[in-house]
């Protein structure tokens, strides 16, 4: 620790030679640069904007309801794997190196019980064990890459599609810090 | 040249062209920071679409309260979070600090600032970057991070004067 | 006047060996040390394929906080795994991967390194516990968990 009290009260205090800013844009710079494939999409949209504006949109309220639709079911998946507990079936036996946390009885089932969730909740588990680990995503994502028939109750982001994304729905709702804990 | 808050008047009038000259005088800087936060060239393009989506949906009637970087520097860095997420993982600049490859003799003074980088606390390295990497005033960081400014010079005070402390850093502030 | 000069004297003598053993006022120290340390997290599924994992991690102990998180070794799970991003600055993460390929490790295999800030002298203590781990085909096998500190992979 330096002996000296120094004082900071503007700018020119926080003074340092160029080579700081230089050694820091090459420490944290990329080297590359946007190509203009970038620029033309950004202007483009621009252009599209300002040639649309004021023109009334008949589905952009379609699009919000189909969103707000989204977010509900996304919402209820979320709020469902935080809780998810095992309580649709019982629980496998302990194994070592079973699941205890993921196993643990949640406290959330008086509060989740709506037709949607209760959806959600058959939908996360694929391998319909009473817990969503990481085996869940695995097995959809096998399901998926084998092109067996995709059940509609996979499409966990709710966008009408099975695909990888659905799996990485499952895959963070596996992960969450917050979830039975 | 037209000042920010020219061209934003205009395209408020719907004026595209000053979109434009807005997009090419931030692109670099807003590309610049969404590759610090994503550490990765795919994601800070998609940062930067990203980012002047959300601008290009502000008008008309975007009224610029600060500066433009003041502005856009919160929207970079939660986009930039939000893009990584998506991509599974979110990095820290000690993850850049840890990824600089091994310096040829003449970068041997970066990796020591590098460091020395190492040991500030996220804070006082995301104050020093904005001061001396961003070029942004004190008072833009304080807007754009939304603190006091008194602790923006309190952060900024600790992480400059880690750096003179050290033998490795103290010639980047000498007179 | 002799007498009041030699009570001087004689106090003299007897405070300043005293005050002198006195402890300097105590300066506020240099902020507590931040260190950086690596930790190395291993699976053993013995002769089966591991082709999906998941653990958790808690860190006790000190001032600690996650920085950073590596993939492992093998290349089915050189990418790192699926976390939440609220573990970066926590002391506490869920760690999960899966790879559907058919070049999967066996044995001891390195699967995560994920890096740790530290501040202080606290040595940390870590809990480390696998949810689940699987095979090719999902099913789930015994497997052992265990961690390395340091920089040596």
């Amino acid at each position: 620790m330096s002996d000296t009290t120094e004082h900071f009260d503007d700018e020119a205090d926080f003074g340092a030679c160029p080579k700081l800013a230089e050694d820091l844009n090459a420490l944290f710079g990329s080297g590359l640069s946007v190509p203009a494939e970038v620029d033309r999409a950004v202007i483009d949209r621009a252009n599209r904007h300002f040639v649309r504006r004021g023109r009334r949109r008949p589905w952009s309220r379609w699009a919000a309801s189909a969103a707000a639709a989204a977010a509900v079911i996304i919402f209820a998946v979320v709020l469902e794997t935080q809780f998810s507990g095992p309580s649709e079936q019982e629980s496998k036996p302990d194994q070592h190196f079973s699941a205890p946390l993921a196993e643990r009885k949640s406290k959330s089932d008086q509060f989740v019980s709506t037709t949607l969730v209760g959806k959600a909740r058959l939908a996360t588990d694929i391998d319909e064990n009473g817990r969503v680990d990481i085996l869940d995503a695995f097995k959809l994502a096998r399901h998926i890459e084998s092109a067996e028939t995709r059940q509609a109750k996979w499409d966990i982001n709710g966008d009408g599609q099975v695909n990888r994304d659905d799996v990485d729905v499952l895959a963070f709702a596996a992960v969450r810090l917050d979830k039975g804990v | 040249m037209k000042s920010d808050e020219e061209l934003i008047a205009l395209v408020n009038d719907g004026d595209a062209d000053a979109f434009e000259a807005l997009y090419y005088r931030y692109r670099d800087w807003v590309y610049r920071l969404a590759w610090r936060f994503t550490r990765n060239h795919a994601d800070a393009l998609d940062v930067v679409q990203d980012t002047f989506g959300y601008l290009l949906r502000k008008f008309p009637g975007f009224e610029l309260t600060a500066s433009m970087t003041t502005f856009l520097y919160p929207v970079v860095k939660h986009t930039s979070f939000a893009v990584r997420r998506k991509s599974r993982r979110v990095s820290s600049d000690d993850e850049v600090l840890d990824e600089i490859p091994a310096p040829a003799p003449k970068e041997t003074s970066r990796r020591e600032l590098a460091a020395v980088l190492g040991v500030l606390s996220d804070e006082q390295r995301e104050v020093l970057m904005m001061k001396y990497l961003d070029d942004m005033s004190l008072k833009e960081i304080a807007a754009a991070l939304n603190i006091p400014i008194g602790t923006v010079k309190s952060r900024l005070h600790q992480a400059v004067q880690r750096l003179r402390d050290d033998r490795r850093t103290r010639d980047y502030f000498l007179e | 006047m002799k007498k009041t000069a030699l009570i001087i004297a004689a106090s003299m003598c007897v405070m300043v060996p005293v005050l002198a053993r006195q402890p300097y006022p105590e300066y506020p120290t240099a902020q507590p040390k931040v260190r950086f340390a690596p930790l190395h997290i291993y699976v053993d599924s013995g002769e089966r394929a591991l082709g999906a994992f998941q653990f958790e991690l808690k860190a006790f102990g000190g001032q600690i906080k996650i920085v950073g998180v590596e993939g492992g070794e093998h290349a089915a799970f050189k990418e790192p795994g699926y976390y939440d991003p609220a573990a970066l600055a926590n002391d506490r993460i869920i760690i999960a991967a899966f790879n559907t390929a058919n070049e999967l490790p066996s044995g001891r295999t390195r699967i995560a390194t994920i890096h740790l800030q530290i501040t202080g002298r606290v040595e940390p203590e870590y809990g480390l516990e696998l949810t689940v781990a699987a095979d090719a085909d999902g099913q789930e096998i015994p497997a052992e968990i265990t961690f390395e500190t340091g920089e040596q992979k």
